[in-house]
């Protein structure tokens, strides 16, 4: 594991905030029946396994809990508008075993994440599969 | 999905026991070979012993069970890696007859109904204590004349249970708990662990599996060199036909300590539009 050193984003890396939702090819037969199931929940109860979508933002707060952490993203719009995203992810152990803490997350830390939208239409929520920092470091989950 | 990730599992065992097969033929072939030599004492295998002479089972013997197995980097990106563990794969496997509960046939549509509606009705979703035997073999064990401490960091929060071991009987002025109470005594090498008193807001296991107040569960610890064999039988006669055997399983010694384990907070079940919902074994 090469994990050791990494750092976080700089402060002076701050990008300026701004939503960005980009809707992702997504191969019905690349991403159904792929996913292996972390969750404590189907993922596929909760989350639009079709799509994949890319937010920027800032995390607010790191939620260390189980059966899933959460990261929350404030995610501000070409209005200025702020929206936090509730980002789902992983049981603590699996990041423990991935050698990755809550610290590493970042609280504070403006990331890009590629998530699967929450299949209530609407509703700010998704589940994590990578988060990309200023930095160019990332940790990608899987499908 | 759920369907598909079982098959998944099965084809990775089955995979796995095509490369392990060989590999133990192979082994029992130089063993068998080997049986002509004289038997030299194995002293890495010898079980070590306390001070009053039973079996040292003192340690970090267990950690629930992940599908992801590993990580690997890739340039900048920290890449998890679906690399199952042969024991996530076993524990979902489907159980042969031998090692599956028996329900009394009027409560059979009971456990079934259960199952479908797992995602609604199974306290574990709800984090919930899991209850014994749900939660597993011991994480760690702390071992003393006259007692033995179970320590579990769970999915579900921290839990221990200590089982005296000098003789007492079981405790008659204690409510019924999730981990009910449990007194151990040891039959040869083997430390026995009696557990009663239980409540009825716990499942035995995924798929419905629940029980009553009647539940009595037996645990045998036995310690061969660096392994601790670990076999479970349950009782519930208001539910079952006839106890419970559970598939045994092996431990091994583990050298991460024991984390405190963090809140468990469920904020799913709002969110959830179907039923869907796939194993969970500890």
């Amino acid at each position: 594991m090469r994990l050791a050193g990494w750092g976080h984003a700089r402060p002076e890396v701050l990008l300026v905030r701004r939503m960005s939702i980009t809707l992702l090819v997504a191969s019905m037969s690349l991403l159904v029946g792929a996913a292996p199931v972390f969750a404590h929940h189907s993922t596929a109860a909760e989350f639009d396994m079709h799509k994949e979508i890319t937010l920027t933002g800032v995390i607010s707060k790191v939620d260390w809990t189980n059966p899933h952490v959460y990261l929350y993203l404030d995610v501000k719009d070409d209005q200025g508008q702020v929206t936090t995203w509730a980002v789902e992810s992983l049981p603590t152990r699996f990041y423990h075993n991935l050698g990755l803490s809550k610290a590493m997350l970042g609280e504070g830390q403006p990331v890009t994440v590629v998530v699967r939208p929450a299949k209530i239409e609407g509703k700010p929520l998704a589940w994590l599969l990578k988060i990309t920092y200023p930095d160019g470091h990332a940790y990608d989950f899987g499908r | 999905m759920k369907r598909l990730f079982a098959k998944c599992i099965v084809m990775v065992a089955a995979a796995t026991s095509l490369c392990i097969v060989p590999m133990v033929a192979a082994a029992q072939g130089s063993s068998s070979a080997a049986q002509a030599a004289p038997k030299k004492p194995d002293v890495a295998t010898k079980t070590p012993r306390t001070a009053d002479r039973h079996p040292d089972l003192n340690g970090i013997w267990y950690r629930p069970l992940l599908f992801l197995g590993a990580a690997e980097q890739e340039g900048d990106t920290l890449k998890a890696v679906n690399r199952p563990d042969p024991a996530f794969a076993a524990a979902i496997a489907p159980l042969p007859p031998m090692y599956s509960p028996s329900y009394k046939p009027e409560l059979e549509a009971k456990v079934k109904e259960y199952n479908e509606q797992q995602v609604k009705l199974d306290p574990g979703f709800f984090c919930r204590p899991p209850g014994v035997p749900r939660i597993g073999p011991p994480h760690q064990i702390v071992q003393t004349p006259g007692q033995v401490v179970f320590l579990y960091s769970d999915l579900a929060g921290n839990f221990w249970r200590i089982i005296p071991t000098d003789g007492r009987p079981h405790r008659t002025d204690a409510d019924p708990s999730y981990l009910g109470d449990a007194v151990g005594h040891w039959e040869g090498d083997t430390l026995v662990v009696d557990t009663n008193n239980f409540n009825d807001d716990t499942w035995l296991a995924d798929n419905g599996l629940f029980h009553s107040d009647a539940l009595h569960v037996i645990e045998r610890l036995t310690r061969k060199g660096d392994t601790i064999d670990y076999e479970v039988t349950v009782e519930d006669p208001k539910v079952f036909t006839k106890p419970w055997t559970m598939n045994p399983r092996t431990l091994t010694p583990q050298k991460d300590p024991l984390d405190e384990a963090p809140p468990c907070i469920e904020k799913d079940s709002e969110n959830m539009v179907n039923l869907s919902h796939h194993p969970n074994p500890r």
